[in-house]
């Protein structure tokens, strides 16, 4: 075997990848692609090289687009719907961009009009990762917008999608509450010291009435503004036949304010006004807490996403621009290369090689001849071709796939857990039982505070301090977690990933590296041979040589003649006088029974066959360990869309019975939905392939090289290299769980307090602002702190 | 004692008009990107004397 010499490892300056591939040179820096460089050279051009002195390496990876794949854009009836605005000739666009990812990114991305006149102003959202534009349309068209963002490697994604999803309102409109509600609690707080104080004087007359009509004024938009949310969710709920724990606390609101009207109107008192905004000002401000996680993620991408916006259709000879839902059976669509095709249809025209390795995970490329049946959701490489298309894009295979999984899992939808609508379902019944019953016992003792003690009941017994339990314990976790390159969808998954019992595994991407192969070399290759098997692959665009070519680093290239590439076959040149021959066995013209099992690239030099190079996926780092300790708690399943070549591998980790290939995405599917039926599964996995399992699944974690690339609809996201930490984390998310219901017990031990002095009733508005504020921040700080101690516990990074 | 009235009139004009102000700040965007202004403001524009050497 030849050994390659390990040279000293040279990073790209650009993106700061390790250059696998040395000819990429440019004023004395190191590249790793011609995108790279390509970007740089446009970067030097501009003089805008500062961007690499912000940060080191700032750069990703830039596209080898031609242009085509964004040209639908100038259709007017596709472009204009991207459009902000637009006021003659000057347009204004929001792109989402989700390499958006240091302080050199904003500086590039903002001196956008120094690359490209006709842009007046680019002003970028980091949070959000949006990019706004103005451009002048006669100078700049939207195509050319994206695809320069595109060479920058600043891909654009632009999707039907796109334009709807709005997160920035929601998250104003919470801010609006808390700043109202912050404002009114804290003026009525101090209105409302007199009323403290009292018994040091005397507070009566007129004092009292203003104070305590002031006191309402400034607690009506708090009730009406900033608690809405919790009664119409409450109001949704009993439309549903639902408890949630909304419920109970709405009714405390109602209780408490009502009581407090009256109180006021009686001249009897000053209410609990205090207690109530203070409530809220909380209750929101844990929502807040909750919430401020990662708009920039998103969880609910469906096929839609996946698709381009528009494909080109073939009418008369001349392309034409159609958005994806106008298309039509029966049409026939251009598809070039790199594009995906967007239906089910049947190849009109061209050599297609697809690569499918979203939709099925199988790893090679499919080449399809005329006549042949495509699917959509694949990827052509390699020339243009032209499909007639055979079904609508929403009744394709993969998107009917993805329609399926909508009915089955509807019930996932809400933000609630399990635990907190149990514990509301209690609470409900025991606050309306409870007050009914002092009601009782009050009618027939002392007619005259009956109703008092009964409503004292229902503002005591309030489960606020669950309310906020659940958002900064879970909302700190999350928060922890995503640091250590875990993102949940919300707050309800960390319950949900803690209570599975069943595990289920993808291979291929997930496990494994999708990309880097392990390459072995079976027989024995002289240093020449190698040298023409490098000068070979070098010619060739097929992913297997690609791989044998950077795998083969440090080997001399040689010239070559009469190159030749027989698609999906092999490749083969005259190197030296001799005739190399690279590829298949039928190709090589090996003769064996072996039954073949691996993917393998056979090397035959004169007609005689030297060795053959076969190709395993390389295991991400740490996973042995990871499933061995896995392996303790849960029952194992490993689901590939692969072939049967790595059985024996996986045997050491998985069950026998428990591991399947040649999975299709419609059997994922199936098989995690039977196995739902009788347990609570997570489903760990990648691609396209796995998204109908993913929602299927009680917990769907996708794995992703990067937070920003696409990744199916699931409920978390977790970075690749940290997978192997899995366990840790389950762990640690169980321990938060675990505070949560001890910290259920310290406020219902709160609450049990206030308990007794309502029931007797005897609540004053001073036991019930002390009890309040106490109650929620010592529940609060108790589950922070300890929420944070278990991270130091597992060793998350905190920061 | 009376003069309790006008003070707390004019303490809550002032807090209102503060709260005014924090709202301002929400509708203005000032709360949506936190990390971006922070570096935007170190950039120097060097536009002006590499536009006149440039090639």
């Amino acid at each position: 075997m030849i050994q390659t010499a390990e040279n000293k490892k040279v990073i790209c300056y650009h993106c700061g990848d390790l250059c696998l591939d040395e000819s990429v040179r440019l004023d004395d820096k190191a590249f790793c692609c011609n995108g790279c460089k390509t970007v740089y050279e446009i970067l030097n051009d501009h003089a805008l090289c500062d961007y690499y002195t912000l940060e080191d390496h700032p750069g990703h990876k830039g596209g080898d687009e031609n242009g085509s794949q964004y040209a639908f854009l100038d259709e007017p009836a596709i472009g204009d719907q991207l459009l902000n605005f637009k006021e003659g000739n000057v347009c204004g666009v929001t792109f989402y961009v989700p390499s958006v990812h240091c302080s050199s990114c904003i500086w590039l991305l903002e001196n956008l009009h120094k690359i490209q006149p006709g842009i007046l102003k680019s002003f970028i959202v980091f949070q959000t990762k949006q990019l706004e534009i103005q451009f002048n349309k006669d100078q700049v068209s939207l195509a050319q917008l994206a695809l320069l963002l595109d060479r920058l490697g600043y891909r654009p994604e632009i999707t039907l999608e796109g334009k709807t999803v709005n997160h920035r309102s929601v998250q104003k409109a919470l801010l609006y509450k808390i700043g109202i509600a912050g404002f009114c609690f804290g003026n009525i707080m101090l209105l409302s010291i007199p009323e403290y104080v009292s018994y040091l004087g005397d507070f009566n007359g007129t004092f009292k009435v203003f104070f305590s009509y002031l006191s309402l004024l400034l607690a009506l938009p708090v009730f009406f503004y900033c608690a809405s949310d919790y009664f119409i969710s409450s109001w949704h709920a009993i439309k549903n036949k639902m408890i949630t724990i909304d419920l109970p606390i709405a009714l405390g609101l109602v209780a408490t304010f009502t009581q407090s009207i009256l109180e006021i109107i009686s001249r009897s008192g000053m209410g609990y006004l205090d207690s109530l905004t203070g409530l809220i000002f909380f209750l929101l401000i844990g929502k807040w807490y909750q919430q401020k996680t990662y708009n920039s993620i998103s969880f609910q991408r469906d096929y839609k996403s996946y698709f381009p916006l528009a494909a080109a259709v073939m009418k008369e000879g001349k392309e034409l621009f159609v958005p994806l839902q106008q298309l039509n059976p029966g049409d026939v669509i251009l598809i070039r290369n790199q594009d995906v095709i967007p239906a089910d249809g049947v190849l009109e025209k061209g050599k297609a090689r697809i690569d499918y390795s979203f939709v099925t995970g199988e790893s090679a490329l499919a080449s399809k001849c005329q006549g042949d049946r495509l699917f959509a959701g694949g990827r052509q490489s390699g020339e243009s071709i032209q499909i007639k298309l055979l079904k609508k894009v929403s009744e394709s295979y993969l998107t009917q796939l993805w329609d399926t999984d909508r009915s089955s899992s509807k019930s996932k939808a809400s933000g609630f857990t399990r635990f907190t609508n149990q514990v509301a379902l209690y609470f409900t019944v025991a606050v309306l039982f409870l007050s009914l019953g002092t009601y009782a016992y009050w009618y027939f003792h002392d007619h005259s505070i009956a109703l008092h003690a009964a409503v004292s009941v229902l503002i005591i017994f309030c489960p606020c301090t669950l309310a906020l339990a659940i958002p900064f314990c879970f909302g700190n976790a999350m928060n922890i977690l995503s640091k250590n390159g875990f993102f949940f969808k919300n707050t309800a998954t960390i319950e949900k990933l803690t209570d599975a019992d069943v595990m289920v595994f993808d291979k291929t991407g997930t496990i494994t590296y999708s990309g880097l192969a392990e390459v072995h070399l079976l027989g024995s290759l002289t240093e020449e041979d190698a040298q023409y098997v490098k000068s070979l692959v070098k010619h060739s665009g097929h992913p297997l040589s690609r791989l044998l070519y950077q795998h083969l680093k440090g080997i001399k290239e040689l010239p070559i003649h009469d190159f030749e590439e027989q698609l999906s076959q092999g490749i083969s040149a005259q190197v030296n006088g001799n005739f190399v021959r690279i590829g298949s066995r039928s190709f090589v013209d090996v003769l064996t029974d072996q039954e073949q099992h691996e993917t393998e690239v056979y090397v035959s030099v004169n007609n005689q066959v030297k060795g053959c190079y076969t190709f395993k996926n390389t295991y991400r780092e740490g996973i042995p360990e990871m499933l061995r300790v896995l392996h303790r708690q849960y029952r194992l399943h490993l689901l590939s869309g692969d072939n049967e070549s790595e059985r024996e591998m996986m045997l050491h980790y998985f069950p026998a019975g428990n591991i399947h290939f040649h999975q299709s995405p419609a059997d994922k599917l199936n098989y995690i939905q039977s196995l739902e039926k009788s347990h609570k599964t997570i489903m760990i996995g990648d691609g396209l392939n796995d998204a109908g399992a993913l929602l299927a699944s009680n917990c769907g974690i996708s794995v992703s090289d990067s937070s920003a690339h696409f990744s199916p609809a699931c409920d978390a996201i977790l970075e690749a290299n940290q997978l192997h930490r899995l366990p840790d984390y389950i762990a640690y998310a169980k321990a938060c769980v675990n505070t949560v219901r001890f910290s259920l017990i310290v406020s219902l031990s709160y609450n049990i307090i206030g308990l007794c002095f309502a029931c007797m009733g005897l609540l004053k508005p001073l036991t019930a602002a002390v009890l309040m504020p106490v109650s929620s921040v010592s529940v609060v700080l108790f589950v922070t702190v300890v929420s944070n101690m278990l991270a130091r516990k597992y060793k998350l990074k905190q920061n | 004692m009376n003069v309790i009235f006008l003070l707390i009139s004019f303490s809550l004009l002032i807090a209102g008009g503060f709260l005014g102000a924090f709202l301002w700040a929400i509708k203005d965007g000032q709360f949506e990107d936190d990390y971006s202004p922070s570096v935007r403001i170190l950039y120097d524009d060097k536009n002006k004397p590499e536009n006149n050497d440039k090639k």
